[in-house]
């Protein structure tokens, strides 16, 4: 039987946990930020360019959502291609994947930017 | 049974698991430059350690150690994340990789399908990492990366899938194990699958963004895309998750085309000889690459499209066709 370690959520909060010390690290060895004006302005090669996040355009949700069902659809086809019973095998991964992108894109489209 | 989960902590952490890749990784940003800069007749990093070895160490402590600005405008919690999930990301899919054996350190059926998450994940941080910096470069560049995932993406699925219908006619399956395993004898691309490789090679590219498809962080262009607002140690984390990133690429292209570490050996030589067959093949994938890089120059983000759904995808599909065909119509 596997250890609990090699279970992959934990393995991947273990990386998490790393890669939060890592970052931890870098925090102690480097020298403290002293903003001075114009430091912390966005890069603009010298222009005078107002630091904002500007909304994303619809046009390219609507083109990532028609992009996630071909794309589904394309692993779909490929699965039931490659064994009917691995479809069967793989139904349930397929859907989380299908979830996990569409929520990313909901996130997207929802977001006020 | 206290053995063996100190053994799996052992191959978590170290062999061959986070440290290994890391190390590695490096590694492969060396060679990958060293290589790229003798092609154009430049002799590469030269003073840091043996034939400047040891420069991509120093340049992620240099990183560590300068200061950090958070831009103002920036949503910090997403702009400070983007650089921890990254790595994390990465060293979490280099545990799928078999390295001296026939399976990762994680092996499920199915695995192969989570790779493919991981790696879209990978683009979507990207993105968010862009657009939460505020900054007019970063936000071309995030939306540049997002364009070209939409053109790569499908023919990536499709050359993986089609690395995994080498199983069909044995024991059809969706785990890297079951992939290896089928290439006991020939491997993939010897066969239908030479086409497979080489779709795999473009869409890597595009994915680690590297030349001709480094649209996102065209530095001529947008400075350095999306990561202008980057610094300090987030961008010592961007790029160590960059270089885990190229070194787990490489070893997937090895495993699903090149055979993995087979012919495998039982016994400590053997994983020896398995590790090292691993990270030659890894190489070669690599060296292929920094080719590509050094031979081509940057497309436009309407050219990369253009050329993915347009050429990338019906190559891809056909690929997939005939793998999954060809065994099928052997079979009668």
């Amino acid at each position: 039987m596997d250890s609990a370690i090699t279970i992959p959520i934990v393995s991947f909060v273990i990386a998490l946990i790393i890669s939060a010390l890592v970052y931890g690290w870098g925090a102690k060895i480097a020298p403290k930020s002293k903003l001075l004006p114009g430091k912390a302005k966005p890069y603009a090669c010298g222009e005078e360019v107002p630091a904002e996040i500007v909304p994303l355009t619809l046009h390219l949700i609507n083109f990532a959502t028609l992009f996630l069902v071909f794309d589904i659809v394309a692993m779909v086809i490929a699965f039931a291609l490659l064994s009917p019973k691995l479809l069967a095998d793989s139904a349930l991964l397929i859907a989380v994947y299908s979830l996990v992108v569409l929520e990313a894109i909901l996130l997207l489209a929802r977001r006020r930017w | 049974m206290m053995l063996q989960e100190v053994i799996d902590i052992v191959k978590v952490l170290v062999f061959p698991g986070f440290l290994f890749f890391s190390i590695l990784g490096l590694l492969y940003e060396w060679i990958d430059r060293k290589f790229y800069a003798r092609l154009q007749n430049r002799v590469g990093p030269l003073y840091t350690g043996p034939s400047g070895f040891l420069q991509p160490f120093a340049d992620f402590v240099k990183l560590m150690a300068k200061e950090d600005v958070v831009p103002e405008g920036a949503e910090k919690p997403i702009f400070s994340a983007v650089p921890v999930f990254a790595l994390a990301l990465s060293l979490f899919a280099v545990l799928f990789l078999p390295v001296y054996g026939t399976r990762g350190i994680i092996s499920f059926e199915g695995d192969i399908v989570v790779l493919m998450v991981i790696m879209t994940l990978f683009v979507v941080l990207i993105f968010l990492g862009g657009i939460s910096s505020a900054s007019r470069y970063s936000e071309i560049g995030s939306e540049r990366a997002i364009l070209q995932l939409l053109g790569y993406e499908i023919p990536l699925v499709a050359s993986v899938i089609g690395a995994a219908a080498v199983t069909v006619k044995a024991n059809p399956s969706l785990s890297i194990r079951g992939i290896v395993e089928a290439q006991s004898g020939l491997w993939s691309i010897f066969g239908i699958q030479a086409l497979g490789f080489a779709i795999f090679l473009l869409a890597a590219q595009a994915e680690l963004e590297r030349t001709p498809f480094d649209i996102p962080e065209a530095e001529t262009e947008i400075v350095a895309g999306w990561m202008t607002e980057y610094s300090g140690k987030k961008l010592a984390l961007l790029r160590l998750a960059r270089d885990v990133e190229l070194a787990f690429l490489c070893g997937l292209g090895a495993t699903l085309f090149l055979g993995g570490p087979q012919p495998v050996f039982p016994g400590a030589a053997g994983t020896v000889i398995s590790t090292v067959l691993f990270v030659v093949k890894s190489i070669v994938v690599l060296l292929i690459l920094t080719l590509l890089r050094a031979a081509m120059s940057r497309l436009r983000i309407d050219q990369m499209v253009n050329f993915a759904w347009k050429y990338l995808m019906p190559l891809s599909i056909l690929q997939l066709s005939l793998a999954v065909l060809i065994p099928n119509l052997l079979a009668f």
